[in-house]
């Protein structure tokens, strides 16, 4: 283990400490600030912490994709966090991968209505999006995505 | 000397501080915030690169993020540092071409009288602000006393940008303007602009994924779309993800 990862003692000292780490792998970019918080997060087995972890730096891929994907080792088949990594890529313009994410989500869950939202933000065409969101309602008629995206797409939902 | 105490070491002292201090008077908090970014990214970009090619297109887009206006103000400084004192230095800062409009950004953006440079003892970056430190007995424009000043960073509200990921040649982000601050500033206004008029495209227990595709006039005339992703926090942070102008 790396100077930077001393074994934490309690959950909260856990939680700064693993902050910590993704801080510095934010502010030096480093390849050992890096390795440091891979290294804590592979120490880490509750995944309430690592939820926590990954809200806080949700938009911030240095931190939140090492976190999911400890997440994802841990819970293979939760669909929510597969879709939540998805979206993860999604957001930095990588939608080759984040394809590959919902490809994953999909073999879970196809139907489910969260893997629908990330198969309609990779849509290509309107078409195949107005469908989609049009599924998510048949499922929960009041979801309010879909809702509003059909709206801005120019289709009464 | 600048960029190397700048951005690597994240607290200049002496010279470098008294430069650092100046060059943000002068260029303002957002675009040396571009040239921190930028200079980290030349070099981990120099560290990987295995050809000369690969290096000198990695020194070409620093140059494009630094971009004219900041360009001129660190040759200036930088000559005039050359050989001299950080008291040398600050004795000479209001003497400079443009030190006026520089005292003037000084003032409201970090707080400090740029005719007082010299006070400034040490600029520290880190990820969320620029805090000067100035001498004991130094009095600032905004703040009697010693102490400290930060400015945040980016200087944009609650907006960020994820530079690294968006700054990059296949997003053809230079039909939007021809540097890399204006480019961000110009994603930054974009973002602001659409806050509450786009629904969220999917939602996390931290927040909401939004995208949108603006139709715009580029400045070759053409017209093009740029689409933007970005993340608001249930806090109200905001943080641009990426943003494209498809070939």
């Amino acid at each position: 283990m790396s100077a930077f990862a001393p074994r934490p003692v309690d959950g909260k000292e856990l939680m700064d400490h693993l902050e910590f780490l993704a801080k510095r792998v934010l502010e030096t970019g480093g390849a050992e600030a890096e390795r440091a918080f891979r290294d804590a997060l592979r120490h880490v087995s509750d995944p309430a912490v690592l939820r926590v972890l990954a809200g806080k730096f949700y938009a911030e891929p240095e931190a939140s994709v090492p976190t999911y994907e400890r997440l994802l080792e841990l819970m293979p088949k939760d669909v929510l966090t597969r879709v939540e990594f998805g979206f993860i890529y999604f957001l930095m313009g990588e939608d080759g991968e984040a394809r590959r994410q919902l490809g994953m989500a999909q073999a879970l869950d196809p139907e489910h209505v969260q893997v629908l939202t990330l198969e309609a933000a990779l849509a290509r065409e309107s078409a195949e999006k107005v469908r989609l969101y049009r599924c998510i309602l048949q499922k929960e008629p009041l979801n309010e995505i879909a809702r509003g995206k059909l709206r801005e797409l120019g289709e009464t939902p | 000397m600048v960029l190397i105490s700048i951005p690597d070491v994240t607290v200049s002292k002496g010279l470098a501080a008294v430069m650092t201090a100046t060059l943000i008077s002068y260029v303002g908090v957002d675009t040396f915030w571009g040239l921190v970014v930028g200079f980290k990214r030349l070099m981990d970009e120099a560290d990987r690169a295995a050809t000369f090619n690969e290096l000198r297109e990695a020194g070409e887009r620093y140059g494009k993020v630094m971009g004219r206006k900041a360009a001129r103000a660190f040759a200036m400084l930088a000559t005039v540092a050359l050989g001299n004192t950080a008291t040398g230095l600050a004795a000479k800062v209001p003497t400079l071409p443009g030190a006026m409009q520089a005292a003037a950004q000084a003032e409201t953006q970090v707080g400090i009288r740029l005719a007082a440079v010299g006070e400034v003892e040490t600029v520290a970056v880190s990820a969320e602000a620029v805090t000067i430190t100035l001498a004991p007995n130094a009095v600032a424009m905004s703040a009697q006393g010693s102490g400290d000043m930060s400015a945040p960073l980016p200087a944009s509200g609650d907006i960020s940008v994820k530079d690294a990921h968006v700054d990059v040649p296949k997003h053809n982000l230079d039909r939007l303007a021809p540097t890399w601050p204006e480019q961000r500033q110009f994603l930054i206004d974009a973002v602001r602009q659409l806050d509450g008029k786009v629904s969220a495209l999917a939602t996390t227990p931290q927040g909401s994924i939004f995208e949108s595709t603006l139709k715009i006039n580029d400045r070759f005339g053409g017209i093009a779309n740029l689409t933007i992703r970005w993340f608001k926090y249930t806090d109200g942070r905001t943080t641009i993800n990426t943003a494209f102008i498809p070939p």
